[in-house]
């Protein structure tokens, strides 16, 4: 792959320290030198942000998962030194080097150290195109147009909620993709984003942008290094993907950070007409995870399909949200969540569907799974329906459950340990949505992740 | 001529399955190369001696001993058994979604050898495997028993005979509901074994003689109410087919009167 330089460099961001409060947005704003409308957006978010109360456990949304607990003092945005940027793969720090995969074929690369974009390559290919891939501070210079128009504006707007309106005001880092329509880029765009400090929070945003006709792969990885870290961590993460007509998006977003992370990430999928969209989020890491992640469905023939697995151990907390809004007639959605979970570890799923009045010939499916793997271990499963349609395809299933013995006399009457069993039963479990992933070296990655957090 | 070696040796068998005493004094010995089958009534308990000797959780051994090649077979774990040489196949194998057949033989394999084993190797032993047994190359990328009929089913628990290679074999009833030339598939897979491994021994637990056209049984056992109460040669399986096993019934009644 080639290693093109973007169009224009304009460094890395400055560092802003300061607790999470208004001076911290003013002295974002000053230090970035944003164009009005981008000041204007951030402080309308922090607007929204002071005027919604926090949530608490007695809001039915955030019932299993106390923000109570987060010491928000303790988030204060302490970056040590600004990452430099690189012009190489071989200058990237060995630990990031070490810890990312150049070889699974790809046509586009970011790399993110903390808030920081520190590189980029892109296939010369795509650039003649026309498509973009920038990190967000270059696209608000390079490509106002686009920002303007979807940052915030339909998929994802500050009201969505408490953390997306902090997220509005603090945004930092994250990327920018726009396909022009027609275009189809057959291989994934990858950005791989790093967290090895404590005491600090990261606001990355994702804006995909994929025109009429278009297709699209983007895969983003989220670690951190395997060292225990003390402090608290914060990513209040935003995925805003906008589907033109018949376009064709597949995203991934693999977190495996560390266990002093609280992890929040909104994904929003907005699509029109014959758009086709998979999502999968794959929750690995983090102490305490919350996703909300919702499918927009805007016109007929649009399908989302919902993928999502998670495996927990030691105390991890893991809560998905997850919402299928149908508006329009003759679309579909499927939504499929499988989770396993060891130790002390602890799920809710809660799922919607929702079938507004005239979104007739809608199909819409719902399942959550989950494999409980140790007595400690904990579940709960919510899906739900709302239907004001009457010509509708839809269901819903949750089941909770222990491994099946008999699949484990079954296995080990033929040589394998009852470990050996078990962790093969929990491999096939997740390869129902696995087999789904349409990137075989993702896939294949993903199963060796998941081998290797079984232990 | 020497002795023949002791295979498996069932000694005054008593099991139960949830405080209900189904096997009430087995006595069976099973010696190298030889081939056994076990018929009975429903009911008569052929299953349950299965399935402890395969070593089935639910199953309570309350009296009695069983021996394989000489250790104390009770007290080892299910996939120890495994390792040393037993299979089983099951009347009803458990469904693995998600994991294929050839994933699954690799790791019986390796367990087996203790070994990674190749994957070239491994996929040249299953190709061999799977055009002996006339199985389609694509049915080891299906998932274990995943949606299979009946007759898949038994067909993979064959396949995964030939590809562990054991010593002394177990088949649960695998003749049932299996057409003429699934039947003849099954018979290959144990005379295969049987040609390529001298000593290997099988216990055929059959409702049926039909299959024992095919595979030559050296003796045949009748069970009746927990208790093997006739043992003979092929003749007997004949016999039973033809007066049923009432005429067995009558002699066990006579014998305990």
């Amino acid at each position: 792959m080639s290693e093109s330089a973007t169009t224009t460099d304009i460094g890395t961001a400055p560092t802003v320290r300061g607790e999470i409060g208004p001076e911290t947005v003013t002295a974002i704003v000053a230090a970035r030198n944003e164009p009005d409308w981008m000041v204007a957006r951030r402080r309308h978010a922090w607007q929204v942000y002071r005027e919604m109360p926090m949530p608490t456990t007695k809001d039915e949304a955030w019932r299993y998962t106390d923000l109570s607990k987060i010491d928000w003092q303790e988030l204060a945005m302490r970056e040590p030194s600004p990452p430099s940027r690189v012009s190489s793969r071989d200058q990237i720090p060995a630990e990031i080097q070490a810890a990312l995969h150049f070889d699974d074929p790809s046509s586009a690369w970011s790399v993110e150290h903390n808030s920081a974009s520190i590189y980029d390559e892109v296939e010369e290919e795509l650039t003649r195109q026309g498509v973009v891939f920038v990190d967000l501070a270059e696209a608000i210079v390079n490509h106002p147009e686009l920002v303007q128009k979807y940052f915030m504006t339909s998929a994802v707007t500050p009201e969505f909620g408490k953390l997306a309106a902090l997220h509005g005001a603090f945004v930092s880092g994250g990327r920018v993709i726009y396909v022009p329509g027609g275009v189809e880029v057959e291989l994934p765009i990858n950005t791989f984003r790093w967290l090895d400090i404590e005491r600090t929070a990261l606001f990355p945003h994702t804006l995909v942008i994929a025109g009429p006709q278009s297709k699209v792969t983007y895969v983003e990885e989220c670690a951190s290094p395997a060292r225990v870290q003390d402090g608290l961590a914060m990513n209040c993460g935003v995925t805003e993907i906008i589907a033109e007509e018949g376009a064709n998006v597949r995203y991934a977003i693999v977190q495996r950070w560390g266990r002093h992370v609280f992890h929040y990430q909104a994904v929003r999928v907005f699509a029109h007409k014959d758009a086709q969209i998979q999502t999968l989020l794959v929750t690995l890491g983090g102490g305490v995870a919350r996703s909300d992640v919702e499918t927009d469905l805007q016109a007929e023939g649009a399908h989302s399909e919902m993928l999502g697995i998670y495996l927990g151990d030691s105390n991890q907390h893991f809560d998905h949200y997850t919402y299928q809004l149908h508006q329009a007639p003759h679309a579909g959605s499927d939504l499929l969540y499988k989770g396993a979970l060891k130790d002390r570890s602890r799920a809710v799923f809660r799922g919607m569907i929702r079938v507004m009045p005239g979104a007739q010939g809608t199909d819409a499916y719902q399942t959550n799974r989950n494999l409980i793997l140790s007595e400690d271990a904990h579940a709960d499963s919510l899906p739900n329906l709302e239907i004001e349609a009457d010509d509708v395809r839809c269901s819903h299933g949750a089941t909770i459950g222990q491994q099946d013995e008999q699949q484990i006399f079954y296995l080990m009457s033929r040589g394998l340990s009852r470990d050996q069993a078990e962790k093969l039963i929990v491999y096939g479990f997740f390869e129902e949505v696995l087999a789904r992933v349409p990137v075989e070296w993702l896939h294949k990655r993903l199963t060796r992740v998941i081998e290797r957090k079984l232990g | 001529m020497t002795e023949k070696k002791e295979l498996l040796v069932v000694e005054d068998l008593h099991a139960a399955v949830e405080g209900e005493e189904i096997l009430r004094g087995v006595n069976l010995t099973i010696c190298e190369s030889e081939l056994h089958a076990l018929m009975g009534p429903n009911g008569s308990g052929k299953s349950t001696l299965a399935k402890v000797v395969a070593g089935h959780p639910a199953y309570a051994v309350t009296q009695g001993s069983i021996r394989y090649r000489g250790e104390d077979l009770l007290e080892m774990e299910v996939d120890e058994r495994a390792r040393k040489g037993l299979f089983m196949a099951f009347q009803y194998p458990s469904e693995i979604p998600g994991v294929t057949i050839a994933q699954f033989l690799r790791h019986a394999k390796s367990a087996q050898t203790g070994e990674d084993i190749s994957v070239l190797d491994f996929y040249d032993d299953l190709k061999d495997a799977m055009n002996e047994l006339d199985v389609d190359e694509k049915f080891a990328e299906r998932f274990v028993n995943d949606g299979f009929s009946g007759g898949e089913k038994k067909r993979n628990e064959i396949l995964q005979m030939a590809m562990l290679k054991p010593d002394f074999a177990l088949l649960d009833e695998t003749d049932s509901g299996l057409d003429i030339d699934a039947l003849k598939i099954v018979a290959d897979g144990v005379n295969t074994l049987h040609r390529e491994r001298g000593h290997f021994g099988v216990l055929i637990i059959t409702h049926y003689q039909r299959i024992l056209n095919y595979i030559q049984p050296d003796f045949v056992h009748v069970m009746v109410d927990g208790r093997i109460v006739r043992s003979g040669d092929r003749e007997l399986a004949l016999e039973l087919e033809a007066e049923g096993y009432e005429s067995t019934r009558g002699q066990l009644t006579a014998a305990g009167s």
